[in-house]
């Protein structure tokens, strides 16, 4: 299988030369294979987040590289990056527009990738399309196509940013806590809606979660991150095998060790 | 009676003609959310690049887009200067406007008013002339219905393509503009030179209007055309059948209405622009007013 990320060597501290610094990630490495659904736990400052930073490009590492299906992307900005990688966020309202139709949302999306030019905006021809595909969400927006997102509840709209961030072919699918802003009953609808997509598109993907039940039940490799250094990473038999309460007294175990 | 028609069509003319800078000041303002204070430097640049093209001889239609061109490359150099230069967006524009001041003067020949009477402009030659002897007379005003009228449908389609849309994901939300692979930044600069022909192709249409170009009609440009947005938004917004570009253009009418009434009641002309800010300030107010009801209903 080959690496469809690698992080090597990276290092990254935050308002260096101040009181304040904090070196989070000294000489840290990842390697991600296609196909791996790999779900990343850690408590708050653990790097989590700052590690799907790393490699969407929203922030850039102080050395090291960041490789993207061999391709060096370390410099890239995070647009020049995103045609390959689809993100959700764990706020509903980043991946959405909310002040666009469903159908509106959903024609740019489309669009991806190629250019926005004065061509028609909304593809009236592809509606079929579009709502055969909210369809599969189970939630009834087929028929609120007209209706602005922002008119959409928390969980709609993530459901729909899900959609949008897979609907033209990416390499790599980035969930930054995405069900925690939802309620526990949009956050199994949305959990079931990303195991079908990432199952149907085959598709590699990074999720940090806070929710230790979903990181033990979905994806195939776990990774505990402490102080920017992985603690534990699970995979095959050994990530079927963990259950709920092994990962929440692993994580207790770290947490006390440094006093947390 | 004949003075209250006299009046009204003043008004209108008027409020069309600034209504095209409001069109700008909506797609940098509502659309992109950029406070755009430029405008005060691209609405007389549009007006001097007119007069001193006009004055050398230049077809007045070649007038119009050659200001819309200079009123894009200003807008290009607002937006490099935001989004390159990461400069604020009020700085960026009030270097832009403050800069313009020259460059303005330096295109009059160092005057800072330049009169082309009898000249040929769009309202006295071309399409003008065909018009009835019935007709002739209202002729500023049917010219400038025209002209507005392509400049909203113009604005209006492009709303409908898919770089229209990008734009207005744009301003509501950058991070999903990147998430389409598209730099934001780039859009944005791109609605600031839309933004800013529009101003100067509204001080193109003013100049030939007056038939002069002057540098300081620029200022209150900016509180104008915020003004025009606002009122347009707050008194026809919720009106579902009317685009926004109809609400912004009917704000502008009645934003003139408002200045000429003030007028008429015997303002002496010193306080127009204390009278322009304040009707500014009540809008604003009244339009946060009417939105903080509609979001308790």
């Amino acid at each position: 299988m080959r690496d469809l990320v690698r992080l090597k060597g990276i290092e990254k501290i935050f308002s260096p030369g101040t009181p304040d610094e904090n070196r989070l990630f000294s000489d840290f490495s990842l390697e991600v294979s296609e196909g791996e659904f790999v779900s990343i736990i850690g408590g708050n400052g653990s790097g989590k987040t700052t590690l799907l930073d790393l490699v969407c490009g929203g922030k850039l590492p102080d050395a090291g590289k960041v490789l993207l299906d061999g391709e060096d992307v370390t410099r890239l900005p995070d647009y020049r990056r995103a045609r390959r990688i689809g993100r959700v966020f764990q706020d509903p309202a980043k991946g959405t527009c909310a002040t666009l139709t469903i159908l509106e949302n959903l024609s740019l999306a489309a669009n991806k990738g190629k250019f926005f030019g004065l061509g028609g905006g909304v593809n009236r021809k592809r509606m079929e399309e579009f709502r055969a595909l909210l369809r599969t969400l189970n939630l009834g927006l087929e028929d609120r196509l007209d209706q602005p997102v922002g008119s959409l509840s928390g969980g709609q709209r993530q459901a729909l940013a899900l959609l949008i961030s897979t609907m033209t072919p990416i390499d790599l699918l980035v969930l930054d806590e995405h069900t925690a802003a939802l309620d526990p009953r949009s956050s199994e609808t949305i959990m079931e809606i990303t195991r079908r997509v990432v199952e149907e598109k085959h598709l590699t993907t990074l999720m940090v979660t806070h929710n230790l039940k979903y990181a033990a039940v979905y994806g195939n490799r776990l990774i505990m991150m402490h102080q920017g250094k992985i603690a534990m990473d699970l995979r095959g038999e050994e990530k079927r095998a963990i259950s709920m309460e092994a990962l929440l007294s692993e994580f207790n175990r770290i947490s006390l060790e440094t006093g947390l | 009676m004949e003075i209250f028609l006299r009046l009204l069509i003043s008004i209108l003319e008027e409020g069309l003609i600034y209504g095209i800078m409001a069109l700008g000041v909506y797609i940098t303002y509502r659309v992109l959310n950029f406070p755009d204070l430029s405008v005060d430097g691209t609405f007389p640049l549009g007006a001097c690049v007119t007069g001193a093209l006009i004055a050398s001889g230049a077809h007045p239609v070649a007038a119009l887009c050659a200001s819309f061109g200079c009123g894009l490359l200003a807008g290009l150099v607002t937006g490099l200067l935001h989004v390159r230069l990461k400069i604020t967006d009020l700085l960026s524009g009030i270097l832009v406007m403050t800069g313009l001041w020259s460059v303005n003067l330096v295109v009059l020949g160092g005057k800072s008013v330049l009169p082309f009477y009898n000249a040929p402009t769009i309202f006295n030659s071309g399409l003008a002339a065909l018009l009835p002897e019935a007709l002739y007379r209202r002729r500023v005003l049917i010219l400038l219905a025209l002209v507005v009228l392509i400049v909203k449908l113009a604005v209006d389609a492009y709303f409908r393509t898919k770089n229209g849309l990008l734009l207005r994901a744009t301003g509501d939300n950058a991070c999903f503009v990147s998430s389409l692979a598209i730099d934001p930044g780039r859009m944005k600069v791109l609605g600031l030179m839309l933004g800013n022909g529009l101003a100067a192709l509204s001080g193109s249409v003013l100049a030939q209007q007056a038939e002069s170009a002057n540098v300081s009609s620029g200022t209150g440009m900016v509180v104008m055309g915020l003004a025009s947005v606002i009122i347009g938004g707050s008194l026809f917004g919720r009106m579902k059948f009317l685009r926004p570009t109809t609400a912004v253009l009917l704000g502008s009418i009645v934003y003139k209405a408002c200045l000429v009434l003030a007028m008429q009641l015997g303002l002496p002309t010193n306080y127009l622009k204390l009278l322009m800010s304040a009707i500014f300030v009540v809008a604003l107010v009244a339009g946060r007013f009417t939105e903080g009801r509609k979001t308790h209903a």
